[in-house]
């Protein structure tokens, strides 16, 4: 034999490629279904079915779906298998004629996948120190202001477009601060109104859609006298007639303290730390990519 | 005789207040889903026509039908999405602006095929390939999945079209509107559904032609975000000087994102969020034709839960139907109370009202007198088959119902439109049930005679607040049910109460308050169902069970004055038969997709609130 032959037989590399191709070799000829590749079959198991029943039906529990498709009929699985081998051969005869490529939906769907593994993750975001969390508060302020809210109950009378009925509400307001006649009982007075009576811890913008712009500013703007016996005030006008007020409870706008709201502060800023994650991670990715601008305007 | 038992309904109630029903979504053959099903020829002036009680021709059957009880209103609502595009272009395919020449040739080929299918009686082909799929990705926001696209229509500039059409709803409400009669109002419907998640709403304005011409309605081809669709809803009103109030509907079919814990953006509510949903937002459609959206179907403790439950998304293929928490109005109302103690408003402050959602033209909402979702299920013999897209449901998938009751001075559109603004409203799946409640802190003085004068005095109706009070004992709520006049006798009366306890979680609890037959309570705590008269061999009731009407007073014994929370009432029937008896009866066949074949009816009135 050659020399050179037997230089090449006794490298290592050589007799490890030998080897390997042996034993491959008898491993295909003790399994030859494994090997068996073929374009035109399509290779049903449970495990296959069953994830793709999954995806049908948003099963997320796998053992649920295994239990579901373990009870599946002969009729059922047949079914899912027809439908399962529609799926795949579709699948495949579409990807052999690149209908993958240049499919805007195709396109959105893989670029929304890259998109959803770039999101933060929890153990990608930095825990949120005590700090951080007054400062994210101090700057976002506005954010967890509570509207102005109110409660109150109101006696009504149509306005008749003259004077009279201005002076008939005047006269009943004495007679309700007289009689110390309380919230539950407006009921027993004046005339019905076209929405509510009572209105309790109501925001601007309801009350405004109700009575209008006028009555609103006003009501708004009362300070409650802190008598304990009820005081009724008015008469205020709004687009229906003149309405007297039993106001009970009128709390401003406000901020609250951090200490009431600091869970809430704690996942905003979390949000927003999960965001920046996924931001730099998608800037990372556009960064090995460069933009060649050969826009003119059609010029 | 039915006239007079309405007159002696009518008097069981009567005061100031008179109670009124009508259907607040309605499709006629302007939509394009009801005209692809196989209702090509029903305009508005014949859904008129029906809910006022004459005899019009049915769409699809060509046969005379009439409603037994005519309605005392009716929003006519059809999909602003190619409002009436697809109806006008199959009249008349001219009307069309011109897109070039490829594509004048795109679009004319799209049409032909559509018009083939039409012409071959083939048209659903055309509405299933418009469903969408369910969500392809992983993420919050449906309207920004591969598959929250809407289905693209390639017709060009159709406004023309649509305005015309806009205009002939408009003509039609204005000629049947009969104040103190009858009250047609204008709307439409916002036909958002990113993936298959059913978001929509019905618009409606009780303002006349002056107004409504001014503007054209705004679909979710515009946008899918509700948010949106106030923000339109706010500019237009202010724009235009007029009025609008939005309604929610099927949440049940809305894979939890009709009453979410957040935006559809996936952000938590913030204040402004939540305050213009409950601005435009007072009420929401509980129960209709695709369902019924109370309570989750499989609520611990509610044996009357699981009712007409619907199970099939508005989808192009089937998937398993997963009720989720923000799929069901009870859950719902409990998470507004927890969002108000979050953020200070209570985005899910809402009334209840039913309607049919029928796209037959015809509201029909009695068992006996139902004329199918569509058309193409409007008759027994073909109401075996996928109804919307592949869906492996049928014709008896389907509940006959509902009605909206509204409390109102007179029959006009602003008293109607008030009294939905004020809640003073209420559901039911069919049967004109008579409901009013009212909530006081002492209401022993109420009696059946003086029931609605005294009522409105010490107490608040349905809808309304009830403010704290310096005493420990639980509200009051005096109740009055009347069965429907030509229907079958009453079950029971049961309040359901949610609140939050004292630990922030919240919490329901349902208490029966009134019932027939001197029936006892089992070991469990459970009043002994009221039995089943219904014959399967005829589909015919006894009244020989059940209670005519029911008056009492019940005050909460678990009141707790620092605990937030809602009570509103439930009434039940005796069983009836369900449509689909009718069927089996006159097909002379017996098939498990028809079943069950008898149904409870019910009433649910929007909720009164208590506010510590």
């Amino acid at each position: 034999m050659k020399a050179w032959i037997l230089k090449v037989i006794r490298e290592p590399i050589i007799q490890f490629v030998f080897i390997g191709s042996l034993l491959l070799c008898v491993d295909v000829l003790r399994n030859p279904d494994d090997y068996r590749v073929s374009n035109n079959e399509i290779i049903v198991t449970d495990a296959a079915l069953t994830n793709f029943m999954q995806q049908r039906a948003k099963i997320f529990n796998s053992e649920e779906a295994i239990e579901v498709y373990k009870q599946l009929t002969v009729d059922q699985k047949d079914k899912l298998k027809n439908d399962f081998f529609h799926q795949e051969a579709l699948y495949r005869e579409a990807l052999s004629n690149n209908f993958d490529k240049n499919d805007p939906i195709i396109k959105r769907r893989l670029v929304q996948k890259v998109d959803y593994l770039s999101q933060g993750f929890y153990d990608e975001v930095p825990v949120i120190q005590q700090e951080e969390l007054d400062r994210y508060f101090q700057s976002y302020k506005e954010n967890y202001r509570r509207p102005a809210l109110i409660t109150f109950t109101h006696v009504f009378l149509k306005s008749s477009g003259n004077n009279a009925s201005y002076s008939k509400a005047e006269l009943l307001l004495d007679e309700l601060n007289k009689n110390k006649v309380p919230f539950e009982q407006s009921g027993l007075f004046g005339e019905r109104f076209l929405y509510n009576r009572n209105y309790v811890n109501r925001e601007m913008s309801e009350i405004e859609s109700h009575f209008g712009d006028n009555f609103k500013n006003v009501i708004f703007s009362y300070d409650i006298p802190s008598s304990i016996e009820p005081s009724w005030l008015g008469p205020i006008e709004s687009k229906f007639g003149w309405h007297l007020v039993l106001v009970t409870k009128v709390s401003k706008a406000y901020i609250p303290d951090f200490e009431m709201i600091e869970s809430d502060i704690r996942s905003d800023l979390y949000r927003e730390r999960q965001f920046s994650v996924k931001m730099e991670k998608l800037n990372q990715i556009k960064s090995k990519f460069n933009l060649v601008d050969k826009t003119s305007n059609y010029d | 005789m039915t006239l007079l038992l309405i007159a002696s309904f009518k008097q069981a109630f009567a005061d100031e207040m008179e109670l009124l029903f009508g259907d607040t979504h309605l499709h006629t053959a302007y939509s394009f889903d009801a005209f692809l099903n196989d209702n090509q020829s029903a305009y508005p002036d014949t859904a008129y026509r029906w809910a006022r009680g004459l005899p019009v021709i049915h769409p699809y059957t060509r046969t005379r039908v009439q409603i037994n009880t005519p309605l005392d209103f009716l929003v006519v609502s059809d999909h602003a999405e190619y409002l009436g595009v697809i109806t006008e272009l199959a009249k008349d395919p001219d009307q069309l602006t011109d897109l070039g020449f490829f594509g004048n040739l795109i679009r004319d080929i799209q049409i032909q095929f559509a018009l083939f299918l039409i012409e071959i009686g083939r048209a659903e082909d055309v509405f299933n390939n418009a469903l969408p799929e369910p969500a392809s990705g992983d993420g919050h926001d449906l309207v920004i999945d591969p598959n929250g696209a809407i289905a693209s229509v390639p017709y060009g500039d159709v406004t023309n079209i649509k305005a015309k059409v806009w205009a002939d709803i408009v003509k039609s409400a204005e000629e049947h509107y009969i104040p103190g009669k009858f009250s047609s109002f204008v709307g439409w419907e916002w036909t958002s559904t990113p993936t298959g998640a059913n978001l929509h709403r019905v618009i409606i304005s009780p303002d006349g032609a002056e107004k409504a011409l001014q503007y054209l309605p705004y679909g979710s081809d515009i946008s899918q975000y509700p948010r949106d669709l106030w923000t339109w809803l706010d500019s237009t009103s202010k724009k235009f000087d007029t009025r609008f109030i939005s309604i929610p509907h099927n949440s049940n079919l809305s894979k939890g994102y009709m009453f979410d814990q957040t935006t559809l953006e996936g952000e938590p509510f913030d204040r402004d969020y939540a305050e213009q949903r409950i601005k435009w937002e007072p009420i929401v459609e509980v129960t209709q034709v695709k369902g019924d959206s109370e309570s989750l179907p499989d609520t611990p403790g509610d044996e009357f839960s699981d009712f007409e439950t619907y199970q099939y998304y508005l989808q192009a293929y089937a998937t398993k139907y997963v009720p989720r928490q923000g799929d069901y109005i009870r859950p719902a109302l409990k998470l507004g109370l927890e969002i108000n103690e979050a953020i200070g408003v209570n985005p899910y402050k809402f009334g209840l009202i039913g309607s049919t959602d029928s796209h037959t033209s015809l509201a029909s909402a009695e068992e006996k007198n139902f004329w199918g979702k569509y058309s193409n299920d409007s008759t027994p013999e073909i109401k075996d088959q996928d109804i919307i897209g592949d869906a492996n449901n049928t014709g008896w998938s389907m509940s006959a119902g509902g009605l909206a009751g509204v409390w109102a001075k007179e029959n006009t559109r602003d008293e109607i439109y008030a009294a939905f603004k004020r809640k003073e409203v209420y559901a039911t799946t069919g049967p004109r049930i008579g409901v009013q409640v009212f909530a006081g802190w002492d209401l022993s003085d109420i009696t059946y005679k003086n029931f609605q004068d005294l009522g409105y005095k010490l107490g608040v109706p349905m809808g309304g607040d009830l403010s704290s009070i310096s005493k420990n004992s639980g509200p009051s709520f005096a109740i009055k049910v009347v069965k429907d006049p030509i229907g079958a006798n009453l079950d029971r009366v049961q309040i359901v109460k949610g609140w939050i306890d004292r630990d922030g979680k919240s919490r329901e609890k349902i208490y029966d308050v009134a019932w027939s037959d001197d029936r006892d309570f089992d070991s469990f705590g459970q009043l002994e169902p009221v039995g089943n008269t219904v014959d399967l061999t005829t589909g015919m009731h006894e009244n020989t069970i059940g209670e005519t009407d029911f008056f009492t007073i019940w005050q909460d014994p678990d009141f707790n004055r620092d605990e937030p929370s809602f009570y509103y009432i439930r009434a039940l029937e005796i069983p009836t038969a369900r449509h689909s008896l009718l069927d089996a009866l006159a097909l002379e066949s017996d098939d498990n997709k028809m079943k069950p074949y008898t149904i409870q009816e019910r009433a649910y009135t929007s909720p009164i609130w208590y506010n510590p």
